[in-house]
């Protein structure tokens, strides 16, 4: 499960970010940004259009990522 | 004839090839900077070739007068920059 | 070392930290008005530096960074940063020592990247700012312990508040700490922020329940559009309407001077260049200034309190849809006013195609120096009459010109979506949506202050220069004695005219408009003044003139050609000050010249379709 198919309100935790090139400069920023494994997540809002972009809760930050970028979050659902 | 006609010519040209001066400048620096190395390499003073044409680029300033900037942005490792 | 040899070198700070960590307003409240701001040689980088003096007396010399998430830059922004912290930067010398800013509210995200600063081995010291904030919401945080953890004086700042920074001064006045000690080769820094953070901080909750509310209205699908809407139609209002007293008090001071110029000096070239040169092409750009300060005024308390974040998360899908960016909102209503602020703002946009397509749809917004060609001409062949009981026939016009650039970028954006490299060039947001912020009346002052110069230093250079080379072209050659038609027609200008008509005849075009045209590359609302000068037209006052002309405008040309010039007036780029403002934020004559180009190919469409349509149906 990926962080772009959690509904809103729901808490999960980062297992692992999936990289879609050798160099995925997003990936890497995601990393930076604090999406790392183990750390707590969820998914506060959606955007008015189409459902995007989501707004994610990551340690004390929120962020607004579009669907492609949450893809590459993967999730285990639950509170930590 | 008075004073002031025989000094109008002259102020409206200076006014005139400052504006154009400040065209060089502002609208196409790059210009400027080769026409600045140029007159450098030609003998003029450094300090006038700087004060007319501005001083000469900088290292890594994406002044497109080596190709040798990192252009940043995409960039994503840090770079040692070699003139 | 003791303090009278301390102070005999000024020490150089660089202020580092993430985005949003309150950066500015620390840099605002150490050196106060002292600031410096120019732009890095080719970037569109901003350089802020400011100075102060410590107690002691030793000066400051502080370089306030760009916000940065990480040394792995993502923007020409964040390179400036990487290449500084690095040393590497050619026209910046190696600061003596970094002053991290971390928001004491936002640490597990700040405190990572003070740690990746931390490798470098540099001097540090982290001002933990918005102590204040992080108190009211019941955080505590173990500054001692985390100084032991980290290794270097750890100082908690509160920058909004005037003494805020004072036991900053005092630790930056004592002996400086030497350079941090670098972390085991291969620490995980999340592991090692994590380990920090249970050490040193107690956080009830991760988030303020006051922003959770607040957000739960301003994001809402319906209700955060609607909010937009009427913040977007406050601000835009107000430009209009705040701005007219003082535009037009600029207008008449402009016009007393030229008066006065040129009942001083006797007639002939200087009074010419000096009143219809400098003072007609500087003025008539100044009088845009009460327009942008504000629009900026309102841009920056819309930045400060977080809210700007907040409208691009409403509108990025619907941007997108468009082929721009939720980043790109900004822009484009600043483009209302004047496409120069516009495009300037756009270097909030990381991505470069993102970027540029927003400079290129950006002037397509009806700026307000169209509004005086759009006057006239809607004055002289529009039919002052009521449609539907409600609507002016002319106020509909004026909207349909403005929309019809809104669908025009649109379309664009659109168009050169699909032709773009969509697959291979992803484009990223992942936009930090900050807590909400009081406005700080200070900061947005200062920030103000440092717009309007930019501003002004514009109008005192760039233009100033266009306007002289445009009156020498439409001043010299002089015509003979016996010269009975206007003089401008024996000029440069009036020969490119001339020429230029044979381009824009299948446009409807006469050779009076193209002559009028090349004043108005000055500023846009100069072809009025142009269209004057070619007819011979002059009038007792300003006012009067304007009334003539429409009237010679209605038994010269017919309604397809004033509707023709109406839509090359829609699209057409044709200001300098844009131009060379475009040319400036894409430091490349090759992204002007397409971008020039697509905009004149837009507008010569355009006419050209308005032209035969309303010759079609008259």
């Amino acid at each position: 499960m990926n962080l772009s198919q959690l509904t809103p309100g729901a808490h999960a935790t980062v297992t692992r970010i999936s990289e879609l090139s050798s160099e995925d400069v997003v990936a890497h920023r995601l990393r930076d940004l604090g999406f790392v494994a183990g750390e707590p997540v969820s998914l506060v809002a959606l955007g008015p259009f189409g459902s995007d972009p989501l707004l994610v809760q990551v340690g004390y930050t929120r962020f607004a990522l579009r669907r492609s970028e949450a893809a590459r979050v993967e999730v285990q659902p639950g509170k930590a | 004839m008075n004073l002031y006609a025989l000094l109008e010519p002259a102020i409206v040209t200076l006014l005139v090839v400052f504006g154009l001066w400040l065209s060089l400048r502002k609208v196409a620096p790059r210009l400027s900077m080769r026409l600045g190395e140029a007159s450098r390499k030609a003998g003029l003073a450094p300090a006038i070739a700087n004060r007319v044409f501005g001083p000469p680029p900088a290292r890594n300033s994406a002044c497109g007068t080596c190709c040798g900037c990192d252009k940043g942005g995409s960039q994503s490792k840090p770079m040692i920059h070699r003139h | 070392m003791d303090s009278t040899h301390v102070s005999a070198t000024p020490l150089s700070l660089a202020l580092v930290g993430n985005p949003n960590c309150g950066k500015t307003a620390l840099f605002n409240r150490l050196t106060g008005a002292r600031q410096k701001v120019a732009n890095y040689a080719g970037a569109t980088v901003e350089r802020k530096e400011g100075f102060f003096v410590l107690p002691s007396g030793r000066h400051v010399r502080v370089l306030d960074l760009p916000g940065a998430y990480s040394l792995s830059a993502t923007s020409p922004d964040e390179a400036v940063t990487r290449d500084v912290c690095l040393g590497q930067h050619p026209d910046e010398q190696r600061p003596d020592l970094l002053l991290c800013v971390a928001d004491a509210t936002n640490l597990r995200l700040h405190l990572r990247f003070v740690l990746e600063l931390r490798r470098l081995g540099r001097p540090m010291v982290l001002a933990l700012n918005m102590a204040d904030a992080a108190e009211r919401r019941g955080i505590r945080i173990d500054a001692k312990a985390l100084e032991q953890e980290l290794g270097f004086p750890v100082i908690e700042t509160i920058a909004v508040r005037k003494h805020g920074t004072a036991a900053l001064l005092a630790a930056l006045d004592g002996r400086l700490p030497g350079p941090a000690e670098p972390l085991p080769e291969g620490t995980d820094l999340h592991a090692e922020t994590r380990r920090l953070l249970a050490a040193a901080v107690s956080m009830p909750s991760p988030t303020n329940p006051t922003d959770a509310a607040i957000d739960r209205w301003v994001l809402h699908p319906v209700l955060g559009l609607a909010i937009l809407a009427a913040v977007m139609l406050v601000v835009f209002q107000s430009v209009y309407a705040w701005a007219g007293p003082f535009s037009d008090g600029i207008e008449a001071g402009v016009g007393a001077l030229g008066e006065w110029i040129s009942s001083t000096l006797p007639e002939g070239m200087l009074s010419s260049l000096l009143v219809d040169g400098v003072i007609a092409g500087v003025g008539g750009v100044l009088v845009f200034l009460p327009q942008i300060l504000i629009l900026f005024f309102f841009i920056l308390l819309l930045e400060e309190s977080g809210y700007l974040p907040r409208a691009a998360f409403l509108l990025d899908r619907f941007m997108v849809g468009a082929g721009l960016s939720g980043r790109a909102f900004i822009p484009m209503l600043s483009s209302f006013a004047c496409a120069i602020p516009g495009i300037m703002a756009t270097r909030s946009i990381p991505n470069p195609r993102d970027r540029f397509l927003t400079i290129l749809v950006a002037p397509m917004m009806t700026c307000s120096a169209r509004l005086p060609v759009y006057a006239l001409l809607i004055g002289a062949f529009i039919p002052d009459r009521m449609v539907g009981g409600i609507f002016n026939l002319q106020g509909l016009t004026l909207f349909g010109l403005y929309m019809a650039g809104i669908l025009g970028a649109l379309v664009v954006a659109w168009v050169a979506r699909l032709m773009g490299k969509r697959a291979s060039d992803e484009q990223a947001l992942m936009l930090e949506i900050p807590a909400w912020r009081l406005p700080n009346a200070k900061d947005v002052l200062l920030g103000l202050k440092e717009r309007g110069m930019i501003f002004l230093r514009r109008a005192g250079t760039l233009i100033l220069a266009i306007s002289i080379v445009l009156w020498v072209l439409s001043t010299f050659p002089t015509p003979p004695e016996d010269w009975a038609r206007p003089a401008i027609e024996y000029s440069f200008a009036g020969r490119i005219g001339h020429a230029l008509a044979f381009f824009f005849e299948p446009i409807g075009f006469n050779w009076q408009i193209c002559v009028a045209l090349i004043p108005g590359l000055a500023a846009r609302e100069v072809a009025v003044a142009g269209l004057a000068s070619v007819y011979a037209i002059a009038g007792a006052d300003e006012a009067n003139t304007e009334q003539i002309l429409a009237t010679a405008l209605h038994n010269e040309w017919t309604l397809a050609t004033a509707f023709s010039l109406l839509a090359w007036y829609v699209f057409a780029p044709q200001c300098m000050a844009t131009l060379a403002v475009v040319r400036r934020e894409t430091s490349s004559w090759r992204a002007t010249a397409i971008w020039a180009g697509l905009l004149t190919a837009l507008a010569y469409g355009a006419a050209f379709l308005t032209y035969h349509l309303t010759a079609a149906l008259t």
